[in-house]
This record gives structure tokens, sequence and C-alpha cells, in this order.
């Protein structure tokens, strides 16, 4: 066997091993990330705009979660209430730090204690104490702006 | 006599053409090849609404670099944001200007990788290694986002190409590129490092080592020192993802078919044949896969498949061991594996 054939038969060799990688990296890549992750949502940023122009220049904005998104694209410091564990505790926890806003994703909360507060059923609990400012939907999220109500 | 001297000139001759006509070739395919890796990162990077959330705390670290505020998250490699916040200085800030940065990287990677493994290899090898490394899921998507993980990789496949250069000054810019993998990102510093010292043993050159050395320090100093001027400490990582233990993790391997396809299943081919050990040119690419096994299965409180992108080279390049060995012998299987094998006593064949 030449060298050329030597070289014609690893290349064959090659080929078939790249083409069965190809075939498993397509399958793979659609799995990478998941196809309603927020890279992948038309809406996402123009929900974080809207916010921004909704609250006052230098407020804070409370999250469920989605912290580096929220800061990045709403140009306002966002906190993810961890140590709060309840809606009470979270009132507390916005109180003492004198935050008025709460963005809450439906259905997502980075602190677990806080989860079913905020799933659809909990949104709905918050609005004796928080008004509800706004509610985006986007491809793939439920975002809610509220207001931490004030009672003289 | 003299007329077969002849002979087997002009077929040393004809065969060193038929060579060199065959890596022209492969050159040509690795072109198409990166032409074809380009279209698809631009269709990708077109797909792209959002960064993911890392993304979204290295553009929060840019714009805080840029406006000498507090950073978003202190313990994430400066490098990325650095580069982003350089770009803005002239674009001005808008997110989508830095998108491709990662597939440029990737791109950068692909050429290296080729040019690194060609010489030795010959072109057919070298873009076997090449286009799997690049059509892995995890590095292709990655290569599409605003990450460290191909940033990273670029410096780590650099630092080999300076490592295996026979030219002194690359030995310090393999240091450098060391320094450039850890401000890229941390843990994969150790990859890097691996690299020149585990080439300097094989090659018994520890000159090349102490010129690797002299080029890491002043990088690896200089971002300490700018990190810590700017937060006040160097953190590399959050606490609870620094757990290491001795009882590693069976993660990458249960997870390696997913990761890096069928063909893992050869690389522990690679590890029973005598080819793979009688070349000291193949030390680095072992010592490479099995340091970056154990240090990310021994770190069991964190894992991804991502964090297996930057040994990736290092997989296809064991996986395709076998094949090319097997080639190159060009005797039937039975008698290559009794011949190869490194449990099979050299004298006994089938």
């Amino acid at each position: 066997m030449g060298l050329v054939d030597e070289n014609r038969l690893l290349l064959g060799a090659c080929t078939v091993i790249v083409l069965l990688s190809v075939a498993n990296s397509i399958i793979q890549l659609e799995n990478v990330a998941s196809p309603r992750s927020v890279i992948y949502d038309r809406t996402f940023i123009a929900a974080m705009n809207k916010i921004s122009e909704m609250v006052p220049k230098d407020a804070v904005l409370v999250v469920s979660t989605n912290a580096p998104f929220v800061t990045y694209f709403t140009g306002h410091d966002s906190r993810v209430p961890f140590g709060a564990f309840s809606k009470e505790s979270l009132l507390h926890y916005m109180t003492e730090h004198h935050y008025d806003y709460l963005v809450v994703f439906e259905g997502r909360s980075q602190v677990e204690e806080l989860q079913s507060l905020f799933s659809s059923n909990g949104t709905k609990d918050l609005e004796d104490r928080y008004e509800l400012i706004e509610s985006f939907r986007t491809d793939f999220s439920k975002i809610h702006l509220f207001r931490l109500r004030t009672f003289a | 006599m003299e007329q077969t001297d002849v002979t087997e000139f002009q077929v040393d001759l004809r065969a060193q053409e038929d060579n060199s006509s065959i890596s022209r070739k492969t050159d040509i395919i690795f072109l198409a090849f990166l032409g074809v890796l380009l279209a698809g990162y631009w269709f990708y990077l077109s797909r792209m609404q959002a960064p993911l959330w890392d993304g979204a705390v290295y553009l929060m670290n840019a714009r805080n670099w840029l406006a000498g505020t507090r950073l978003f998250e202190i313990y994430r490699p400066p490098l990325i944001s650095w580069l982003i916040a350089g770009v803005w200085m002239f674009t001005g800030e808008n997110w989508t200007f830095v998108k491709p940065l990662a597939a440029i990287f990737a791109t950068g990677t692909a050429i290296i990788l080729y040019l690194t493994l060609r010489d030795r290899k010959g072109g057919l090898f070298a873009l076997g290694v090449t286009a799997l490394t690049m059509l892995n899921a995890q590095v292709f998507f990655f290569s599409s986002q605003i990450m460290t993980e191909t940033m990273s990789l670029f410096f780590a496949v650099a630092t080999l190409y300076c490592v295996k250069s026979e030219k002194p000054t690359c030995w310090l810019l393999a240091g450098a590129c060391i320094g450039l993998t850890f401000a890229s990102r941390y843990p994969i510093a150790i990859q890097s490092a691996a690299l020149a010292v585990v080439e300097s043993y094989a090659r018994r050159n520890w000159r090349m080592l102490t010129r690797a050395i002299a080029g890491a320090v002043p990088v690896v100093a200089a971002v300490v020192l700018i990190v810590f001027v700017k937060t006040g400490t160097f953190q590399t990582a959050l606490p609870k993802d620094t757990n290491l233990t001795i009882f590693l993790s069976p993660y990458y391997l249960q997870n390696s078919i997913t990761t890096w396809g069928w063909i893992f299943l050869l690389v522990p081919l690679a590890f029973v044949l005598r080819g793979t050990y009688s070349e000291r040119y193949n030390y680095v690419f072992i010592a490479w896969f099995v340091l970056s096994m154990i240090f990310w299965s021994a770190n069991a409180t964190n894992e991804q498949l991502r964090f297996a992108i930057q040994f990736t080279p290092a997989v296809n390049f064991l996986a395709l061991l076998p094949v090319a060995s097997f080639v190159k012998k060009r005797e039937p299987i039975l008698r290559f594996l009794s011949r190869e094998l490194i449990f099979i006593p050299k004298r006994h064949t089938f």
C-alpha cells in the first residue's frame, strides 16, 4: 500500500468518524441550552427596557431570579432577597433596605423558600401588600413588576 | 546496486510529492471547513436574542470596569470583560457588538490547532482532530456565547502551539499564553501549565520550562494585582464551587458519549497501544486528558459538561491516534493488535 493509499484510508476513517460526530453534535446541540432559554426569547430585552422606564432612575429592584439580566438590561441595581422565606419576611427585607420595587419571574425563584410565593397563585396573593404596576408576557416568561404599597 | 538506489530515491521523491500534494489538498479542505464553521457561527449568533446568565455578568463587569464602579461579581475572570470594555470604548455600549467575540476565538483555535498538528502528524490527522473539536456540541454552542469557554480553549491551544515550537522566543510566549489562560478562566491555567511542564519533560528541555515560567509570572501577577486594586481582594470562585475531593466523581465518564460522541470509545484503545507511549510527542496529550479528567472529577460540587471543552482537543487526538497508527502499520487488524497491545508480550503474534 503506497503513501497516498494510506492517506486515503485515513481520510476515509476520519470522514466516517467526523460524520458520526457531526450527527451526534447536531443531536446534542439542541440539548445544550433549553429551547425555552432566555437566549432565544425575542421579547425579553424589550420587557426589561419597559421595566427600566417604569421605575425611578435610582430605584433598586428586588428580583425573584435573573439578577444579572435585570441589572444589565434595566440599568438598575437588583437584589435577590436571600434570607427571606415568606411574604412577611420579604416585606420586612424590602422595608428594612428601603426597596420599593419587586420584579417577579412567575414560577421562578432563586430563593427556594419563596418558590410558592412567586408561583402563579402566589403572585396574586402578593397584591394586598404590593401594587401590580405591569405584567409582561415574553416568549417564554411572565414577568410582574410590583411596587410596595404605602399605608398612611 | 546503483540502479536500485536511484529507483528508491525516485520512489521516495514521488512519495514526498504525493504527501505534499495531500497536504495542499487537506489545507484546502481545512479552509472550506473554516468557511462552513464561520457560516454555522453566523447562523447560531443570529438566533441569540440575549446572553446567557454568565454572559450578562461579564457584560455587567465590563460596564463596571469602564465606569470605574464596583464589579457585579468580583470572582469572575477579568479578561473577557476587559475585551468587551475595550470594544465598547470605540463603539459605545451595545451588547450585540461583542456577540461574535467567542466565535472569533473559536476560529483562531481551529487555525492554531490545525497548524500545530499538521507539521508532525500530517494534514489529515490535524484536520480530523480540528474538525472533531470544533464540531463538538459543547465547543460549538459556547463559541456563540459571551462566555469564557472558547477564549480559554484558544489560550490553552496557543500554549500547546508554543511549547511544540523549537524557537526559544515561543517558549516565553507559551508562558504569556498560560497567563492569559489564567486571565480568561482561572482553573484552565492548570491545564496550560501542565502542557509546558510535560512537554519540557518529554523533550528533556528544562530551559523551555524556565522560559515559560518567566513568561507566565508577570502576566499572572499583573492580573492578580489589577483585580486586587479594583476589588480589594482576589477570589477565583465561589467557595461552594471549590470543594475538591479524592473520591472522584464518575460524572464526566458517565457523560463521555454525550460530551464527545461515540469517538470517545477509541480513547481507551489509545491507552493500551504501545505506539501511544513510544512517541514522546504524544505525552503532552495524554497528560492533558488525564490531568483534566482527574481535576474536574475531583470537583464534585460543581459538575457541568462545558468544563470538558478545554481538553476536547486531547480527547480527539487520543481517539484518532489508534486509527492513524493502524493505517500506518498497513497490516491486518489482529496482527496489528497482537503487536501493539501493551498486555500481549511482543513475541506473541496471531
